[in-house]
């Protein structure tokens, strides 16, 4: 028999939420009667376009207040909390909800929920459902080959798109909630045999430290979670692509995805993962082999070329051949700047031009391009104030710098090279080579969730076979276990079989 | 009390020893050489690798034997504290010397090759800045550099091996047993000054992952710098001739001036060479840096050894500057004195705590 208390009147519950919900104009309270005679009070209380409303009135408030008719008068007085759960509501997931607390967080979140009078639980019905983008493809994740969907900004998209992908019990995915006020899903993924259980203890523990209002994206998160805030390196490695969550579960790492972000995090990270993209995986290992030389030529070029023209030009011209040298001092004749203050000028405007580009409708960002076309190349030779040869370094640096697979490692990376200009001004090559070593010793001091930033490069002896998943990519049988570096356990991932089953011989054919 | 939370593995400790001895002993090796006993220099060179490989297995010994112990914390268990206070004020000396000779040979170096009219000082100072913050960090990190520096260091080498033998002539080599053992002796002592930084282990022994690999260690690494020694030596004289070698301050330095790259748009190639030698250099001071404060810190007692690390700057600023030229500089280091202080360090220290550590066992034992 119920007891019918005070705190269990529809009115009562009723009173507390449009407290608590007083000036929010979105929430919308149903409220109706199911049953002939002993009519019984009940609401439906959920957020106004947090909801799928055609879920709701089809298989909950039409149940309610049709089957109902049907029902028996006494087994309505007696239970009708278990009727309603049992017989009535077609939703799948349902759940008893008693403290009222939990039930406004419930509201929030965009559950409907279902109150009765003079029942003390009240049911919560899932029926989240707001309108989201479909799957596209990622902008800042280009590929060549490789599948082509990319995360949106609801969390249960992306998680599934990683599940799709992951099919095993081991996949593990803990659901946290990160704002006080915001309240964001944040899913933690990992695969349990696999992780490095120290990293995940540290990402458990670090993600549990942050006591914030508000989480808005991936980013806030990657801020309040990383090893050094000082430094000019990422520590941990973003993505759009679900493809490339998946594979770094498989080498053991640790994902993080966050609701409202197509951006998902992964840690922990080494500088050689910034410099490789997905589809070095998906392409034969020779093009992929290329294309990495490709890349670490690029990143050396936009790191050094400007700062080695300065060096060069002005404390070492004996290193070139008398003809080049006498060209450059031709070139330079006439150029009113030392070579510093020229490439300082180029470089600024490059910077200025890609900033103003970035974020520009794609009809005026042609203009952008043919204006600064026009500065950085034959005006500003003609007009006397920077030489040829300079343009033509900042061309390649610039070519060089958008080779970086990475946004966030070639922003570094370009914020270095201004600072190698200014050491190779001051103090020529031996400058460069000193503002190279404080990088390294920054770098080699770096670590990613325990994880030297610097793997498997600083020690080779130890982690001798990650080597072939860093500058070069190995023929994919050979890389037949998993990074050392990020995990112990369970290493092994590939069998060729191939010579056991055809024969010595046979594999050529 | 130091911590030694910090550990280096094996190869980690492999080339951070080679890239400690590797400095600027390989610059006027090939000249001593020569000059003492004209073509028959590598055969000092094995000689000399062989008793740095005898040594190092005496400082493996102790070592293993005294696990995650500092240098001073062994010597003072083996002959007591105040002997222990005298050998660590020995190796101090030694540091200091060490590290104002490579630091004003390195100014020198850059002077002639790279900075021709900026001050001695500006150098000195921004490069043992650099050093102290390199040591300030960490040994994990000194190590870490060390094996990026060495595959850095490996490229130029092997780059000057391959175009060297193009304008060797090998002949210039003849005589070359033509040597007397009465030379041969005070020159095997005098290359040994080419391996000092060796008996580092002694002082980082307490950060190895595995204590066992510790002469694996020392002999692979000394080995392998014996062997780029002997090319050097071997490959100067090919190419300069014994009386010309002889007379060159830096034979290494010039053999890169001298030899050809077919198709390179770069003419010198000295500068870029001098970039990573440079780059091991660091290594070198900084290691020397960090031993030392590590010493220091170990002498006082005290818990964070990294604020040692700037106040070592000045000291070593003044003790560059003080040889009034390079010709000083050789004087001094072919002194007497420094000659004794080196030979105690590398050889006598090893040995003495080698042959008494093995004694207290016994008496432990009985």
């Amino acid at each position: 028999m119920q007891v019918k208390k005070d705190e269990y009147t529809l009115e009562h519950k009723l009173n507390i939420i449009n407290e608590k919900f007083k000036n929010c104009d979105d929430l919308v309270i149903r409220e109706f009667d199911v049953g002939i005679e002993n009519e019984c009070k009940m609401a439906l209380v959920y957020i106004d376009g947090m909801t799928d409303k055609a879920l709701i009135s089809e298989f909950v408030l039409n149940n309610l207040m049709i089957a109902s008719r049907v029902a028996m008068p006494n087994e309505i007085k007696n239970n009708i909390k278990e009727l309603v759960k049992k017989k009535n509501i077609a939703i799948t997931e349902i759940k008893e909800v008693k403290e009222i607390e939990e039930i406004i967080n419930n509201i929030l979140v965009g559950e409907t929920l279902l109150l009765i009078d003079n029942v003390e639980e009240a049911i919560l019905l899932s029926s989240r459902g707001w309108p989201t983008r479909s799957i596209s493809e990622p902008q800042s994740e280009v590929v060549i080959r490789g599948p082509r969907d990319g995360f949106t900004e609801t969390l249960k998209v992306n998680t599934s798109l990683v599940r799709r992908r992951i099919r095993d019990t081991n996949f593990k995915l803990k659901n946290l909630s990160l704002g006080k006020r915001s309240k964001t899903d944040v899913a933690l993924l990992y695969v349990e045999d696999i992780v490095n259980d120290e990293v995940l203890e540290e990402v458990k523990k670090r993600l549990d430290e942050i006591d914030i209002d508000m989480i808005q994206e991936s980013g806030d998160i990657e801020q309040l979670i990383e090893d050094s805030c000082y430094s000019l390196f990422p520590q941990i490695q973003y993505t759009e692509r679900p493809d490339v969550i998946a594979a770094s579960l498989y080498e053991g790492r640790v994902a993080i995805l966050v609701d409202n972000t197509p951006f998902g995090l992964i840690v922990p990270v080494t500088l050689t993962t910034f410099l490789q993209s997905p589809d070095d995986y998906y392409e034969r290992w020779i093009i992929s082999t290329f294309v990495r030389m490709i890349r670490l030529l690029a990143t050396g070029f936009s790191l050094f070329l400007p700062a080695l023209y300065i060096a060069i030009s002005s404390y070492h011209p004996d290193m070139l051949p008398t003809d080049l040298a006498l060209y450059l001092a031709a070139t330079r004749q006439g150029v009113p700047f030392p070579a510093f203050t020229e490439a300082f000028i180029m470089e600024i405007t490059l910077e200025l031009l890609r900033e103003a580009g970035a974020r520009l409708p794609k009809a005026i960002g042609s203009t952008i391009g043919i204006v600064g076309g026009l500065v950085i190349g034959q005006a500003a030779v003609q007009a006397g104030i920077v030489s040829p040869l300079m343009v033509i370094i900042v061309a390649i640096t610039a070519i060089s710098s958008f080779a970086t697979p990475s946004y966030n490692m070639a922003i570094g990376f370009r914020m270095l090279r201004f600072i190698f200009m200014l050491m190779a001004s001051i103090l020529g090559l031996y400058g460069i080579i000193l503002g190279f070593l404080v990088m390294l010793i920054n770098l080699s001091n770096l670590r990613s969730f325990g994880i030297p930033y610097l793997e498997p490069l600083c020690s080779v002896g130890e982690n001798f076979k990650d080597l072939k998943d860093t500058l070069i990519r190995a023929p994919m049988p050979s890389m037949n276990s998993r990074p050392k570096m990020y995990t112990k356990k369970n290493r092994n991932r590939l069998d060729d079989k191939r010579k056991e089953i055809f024969g010595e011989d046979d594999i050529e054919k | 009390m130091i911590s030694t939370k910090e550990k280096i593995g094996t190869s980690q400790m492999i080339t951070l020893l080679m890239s400690t001895v590797l400095g600027v002993g390989i610059l006027s090796l090939p000249r001593s050489l020569a000059d003492k006993v004209k073509g028959s220099g590598f055969i000092i060179i094995i000689i000399s690798t062989l008793m740095c490989i005898v040594f190092g297995y005496f400082i493996y010994k102790v070592v293993y034997r005294f696990q995650n112990k500092s240098l001073m914390q062994t010597s003072s268990d083996i002959l007591t504290k105040p002997v222990g206070y005298l050998i660590c004020t020995i190796f101090l000396i030694y540091y200091f010397i060490n590290m104002a000779m490579v630091t004003r040979i390195f100014i020198e170096v850059v002077k002639m090759y790279m900075l021709k009219k900026t001050p001695t000082e500006v150098i000195i100072i921004s490069m043992l800045f650099v050093c102290a913050y390199g040591s300030r960090k960490g040994i994990e990190g000194i190590a870490r550099m060390s094996q990026i520096i060495f595959f850095l260091m490996m490229v130029p080498i092997l780059f000057i091996f391959f175009f060297a033998l193009g304008s060797a002539d090998f002949t210039n080599l003849m005589p070359i047993f033509n040597i007397k053992l009465s030379q041969t002796i005070p020159t095997v002592f005098l290359t040994n000054l080419a391996f000092t930084g060796f008996e580092t282990m002694l002082v980082l022994g307490m950060f190895m992952k595995k204590p066992k690999d510790g002469f694996k260690i020392q002999w692979i690494s000394v080995t392998v710098i014996g062997v780029v020694y002997t090319f050097f030596t071997v490959i100067s004289v090919a190419i300069f001739g014994q009386i010309e070698t002889a007379h060159l301050m830096w034979p290494t330095l010039t053999i890169v001036k001298v030899i050809d790259i077919p198709g390179a748009f770069l003419e010198n190639l000295d500068a870029l060479i001098m970039g990573a030698w440079t780059l091991n250099i660091f290594i070198t001071i900084c290691v020397f840096f960090f031993c030392t404060s590590l010493i220091m810190g170990d002498m006082f007692n005290c818990k964070e050894i990294s604020y040692f690390n700037y106040a070592i700057v000045p000291v070593v600023y003044i003790l560059a500057l003080y040889p009034d030229n390079l010709a000083h500089v050789y004087d001094l280091l072919n002194d007497k004195y420094t000659v004794i202080l080196q030979i105690t360090v590398f050889a006598g220290i090893p040995f003495i705590l080698f042959l008494f550590s093995g004694f207290n066992k016994k008496v432990k034992k009985a």
